[in-house]
């Protein structure tokens, strides 16, 4: 059988949410699939990718400055338009941009899709209101497809402009899986339909631990790890700082690390810590590519994400024994305990998240027991190979396909194609 | 004196956070002063508008084709840092001793604020609401914190939208304050309580914008069995503003077709008041909702989230319900506190009156004149002091 997987990232390289359908992917090529891999171009080829090509997969993947002809056309009009005319052409040229951007996507997911032929195509949206333009196309193409949404939030609808598209693409798909039970209820809101293929998956954890780390030593100050890219729109950092501001903290032997890349944060991050008199309970560490060394050196995990899928860091950190202090977002609700297994803010506000961590901080000694616990509670919550799961997942739904069983979806399918 | 307005809507002809810097203008004028007013272009003209000229006012209308690709220019010249002291050719043409800024939103194009600075005019700032949910960025940061801090005032709506920007800006604004909002009822008057024989009756008064005022919350927490057996019934009124459909389909799949209605945008906001018991708003931002504020002063019972000014001006359990955050549970949470309390709620909203009336101005726009007449005043002395320098 052939995979197709398609990933919407575009910000940025590498993200969790590329852990599950990349982890899938080698897993189907072990098991003696074929694998082809439709990836936007990034200046350097993520790891991961590289151990797909290694395994045998296909890639679709073109470094950056290997530019098509209308990208060389827009670049160079637009280095004319800043010289000469900044006030009126700049916009024009960003607006022909991105619709070329688009055009250019479109086109190349149609090479691809005719070039590579896969029989079922796995398409991952990090975000519930983009890349509508993709399973439109495996529609055209009568390509079966199925849709893995990574996160949703109620912030940002999807208009009436495009809601038709959008309610197509999922009607469209032989199944559509999320990462949380609050995910599916907020793409059904935004869709205004029910999605009666949907099924709640897991994300692969990606720490090699089996056991809880051994607790960090010694206790002086208690240290917490908000991991996740600096960006306050999504990860709320901005709500830790508000919480952390009032006296009662800076006179507790609590410090908070920042872990995570700038996503346009960082200098407000910094000024608010100097705005705040926060320098000596708050530090920027950087980004890091193993977290065990960040959880061998913290007591638990502060995260005031506003939004959410299934977060890995809060995975990691209950896998690795670290109590979890996080808003009660994406699959937060499903896996936490608590007040037993984490510490959860009914929502993300900076009053709720004091609250929260007030629960946390006067049960500070229990800690260590309580991160044992969510340890093996997480273990027993979540499936230990999503990748299995979904393998055997798409297998029955390509054989019904295949033998015209489920006609329900091929239906839909060509229905919508038409 | 010379006052200018420059109003940064760009989506509607009109809108809520029009009616406070208008009303201030219109006052200006009765008491003498001159008004120069920047406002973009619709095929509909607001009549507040057309009432500012028939007094003498002058208004210069932003042309709305090139207004979004100047704001690209000016950002791009900002990010490079570059003034953009060239835009708002209308600032020298009118000469004001004070400009007041209205921004319905956090923008990214503070333009107005830096052609201000650059000429020395005196400027202040009325946020009319802000969030957490759109950041400056490292990029913007140091022109928003620019436009901020160099504004003779900063007037904000509520105590949570200043410190909303405080951490945007990530500085303290020393000569920041709040102001009352406008409302368009009339302050004095009695609404009778509806009957409440069959079912209790709440509105939910608010341009219909889940992102904002997050109606999908109520029709979210009205699927539960519990609200379903109840004798309670949700209209909502407003304008759509992109999700209209969105809220009739989820009514259909629902089947909420008997505790869910859209009744279309209310004109007479009294008449409302008049059918209901109680206002039901899960607002995910404010400033300061002015549906809240009339269906207090029409004595009817709130139940909202703690955004914008709600938490200022409800004594929770006492004047009204809050919800902690805009959050279904948290939603259900307040509503059924509420629902508790169901046959206090003529009492209740009989007190959140009697303390509104207490707490808040009941001349808005003539409040904010005072203001705007003492700030030109200082800012002329000030300015005649440096040059005496």
């Amino acid at each position: 059988m052939k995979y197709g997987f398609s990933s919407g990232t575009r910000s940025h390289a590498w993200g969790g949410s590329e852990v599950l359908w990349s982890q899938l992917a080698i897993t189907l090529l072990k098991k003696g699939h074929d694998v082809t891999v439709d990836y936007p171009p990034f200046e350097e080829l993520p790891g991961p990718l590289r151990e797909i090509c290694e395994l045998g997969g296909s890639l679709a993947w073109a470094p950056p400055t290997e530019y098509s002809w209308p990208q060389r056309i827009v670049r160079k009009t637009k280095k004319v338009c800043n010289r000469v005319l900044p006030d009126r052409a700049t916009n024009l040229v960003r607006r022909f941009a991105k619709l070329e951007r688009r055009l250019t996507k479109q086109m190349r997911l149609r090479q691809w899709l005719l070039a590579e032929k896969p029989e079922v195509v796995l398409i991952t949206l990090g975000s519930h209101d983009v890349d509508e333009d993709f399973p439109a196309i495996c529609r055209e193409q009568h390509v079966p497809y199925v849709l893995i949404l990574q996160a949703a939030h109620r912030n940002r609808w999807i208009g009436e402009r495009k809601l038709e598209s959008f309610r197509q693409a999922y009607a469209g798909a032989i199944r559509c899986y999320f990462v949380s039970k609050e995910n599916q209820e907020i793409m059904e809101a935004q869709l205004g339909a029910s999605i009666p293929q949907a099924r709640i998956i897991d994300n692969p954890v990606d720490v090699p631990v089996k056991d809880p780390l051994p607790w960090p030593q010694p206790q002086e100050t208690w240290r917490l790890a908000s991991v996740g890219r600096i960006h306050f729109q999504s990860k709320g950092q901005d709500l830790i700082l508000q919480a952390l501001r009032g006296d009662k903290w800076k006179k507790r032997n609590l410090h908070v690390t920042f872990w995570g890349q700038d996503q346009g944060n960082l200098r407000q991050l910094n000024d608010l810590v100097d705005l705040f008199g926060l320098r000596e309970h708050v530090s920027y560490g950087g980004y890091v590519d193993n977290m065990l060394d960040v959880w061998s050196t913290h007591h638990g995990l502060l995260l005031a994400s506003r939004y959410e899928g299934n977060v890995l860091a809060g995975l990691e950190a209950q896998v690795c024994g670290r109590v979890p202090i996080v808003t009660k977002v994406g699959r937060n609700g499903e896996l936490i305990d608590d007040d037993v297994t984490g510490f959860l803010a009914a929502a993300p506000t900076a009053e709720l998240i004091d609250d929260a961590l007030e629960r946390a901080w006067q049960r500070r000694h229990e800690w260590k027991a309580i991160g044992q616990l969510a340890a093996r509670r997480v273990r027993k919550l979540c499936d230990v190979d999503p990748c299995q799961t979904v393998h055997r997942d798409l297998e029955s739904l390509t054989s019904d396909l295949a033998a015209g069983a489920n006609r329900e979806f091929a239906g839909q399918l060509l229905g919508n194609a038409a | 004196m010379r006052f200018a307005f420059y109003s940064g809507t760009r989506g509607s002809p009109w809108g809520g956070s029009e009616e406070l810097w208008s009303g201030a203008a219109l006052e200006l004028q009765t008491r003498g002063h001159s008004i120069g007013v920047c406002y973009p272009r619709f095929p509909e003209r607001a009549e507040q508008l057309t009432e500012i000229e028939r007094r003498g006012g002058t208004v210069y209308w932003r042309d709305r084709r090139w207004e979004r690709l100047k704001t690209a220019a000016r950002k791009r010249l900002a990010l490079r840092g570059w003034s953009a002291a060239g835009f708002h050719g209308w600032l020298d043409r009118y000469a004001p001793d004070l400009v007041v800024i209205t921004w319905g939103r956090l923008v990214d194009d503070l333009s107005i604020a830096h052609a201000c600075s650059a000429r020395k005019i005196p400027y202040a700032i009325n946020l009319q609401v802000a969030n957490r949910f759109q950041w400056f960025d490292n990029n913007h940061l140091r022109s928003a914190r620019a436009a901020y801090a160099a504004a003779a005032a900063c007037y904000f709506v509520s105590r949570e939208n200043r410190e909303i920007v405080e951490d945007q800006i990530a500085a303290r604004l020393l000569q920041a304050s709040i102001v009352d909002n406008t409302f368009g009822v009339d302050p004095g008057s009695s609404v009778p309580w509806p009957a409440t024989d069959d079912r209790w009756r709440l509105a939910c008064v608010a341009r219909l914008e889940f992102a904002s005022k997050g109606q999908d919350l109520i029709l979210r927490m009205l699927r539960s069995e519990k609200w379903r057996q109840r004798p309670l019934s949700v209209d909502f009124y407003g304008a759509d503003r992109g999700n209209a459909d969105q809220l009739n389909d989820l009514i259909e799949l629902h089947g909420l077709n008997e505790s869910a209605r859209l009744a279309g945008f209310a004109e007479d906001i009294t008449a409302v008041w008049a059918r209901h018991h109680a206002l039901l708003l899960a607002s995910r931002q404010e400033g300061n909702a002015l549906s809240m504020v009339e269906a207090m002063l029409c004595e009817r019972c709130v139940i909202t989230t703690q955004v914008g000014r709600s938490a200022e001006l409800i004594n929770n359990n006492k004047t009204g319900f809050l919800a902690a955050a805009p959050t279904v549970e948290l939603l259900d949470e307040a509503m059924e506190r509420a629902w508790n309390a169901r046959r206090q709620w003529q009492k209740i909203g009989k007190l959140a009156a009697q303390e509104l009336r207490r707490r808040y101005s009941m001349n808005p726009k003539g409040d904010f004149a005072d203001r705007l007449e003492t700030l030109a005043v200082s800012s002329k002395e000030k300015s005649a002091v440096r040059v005496a320098a």
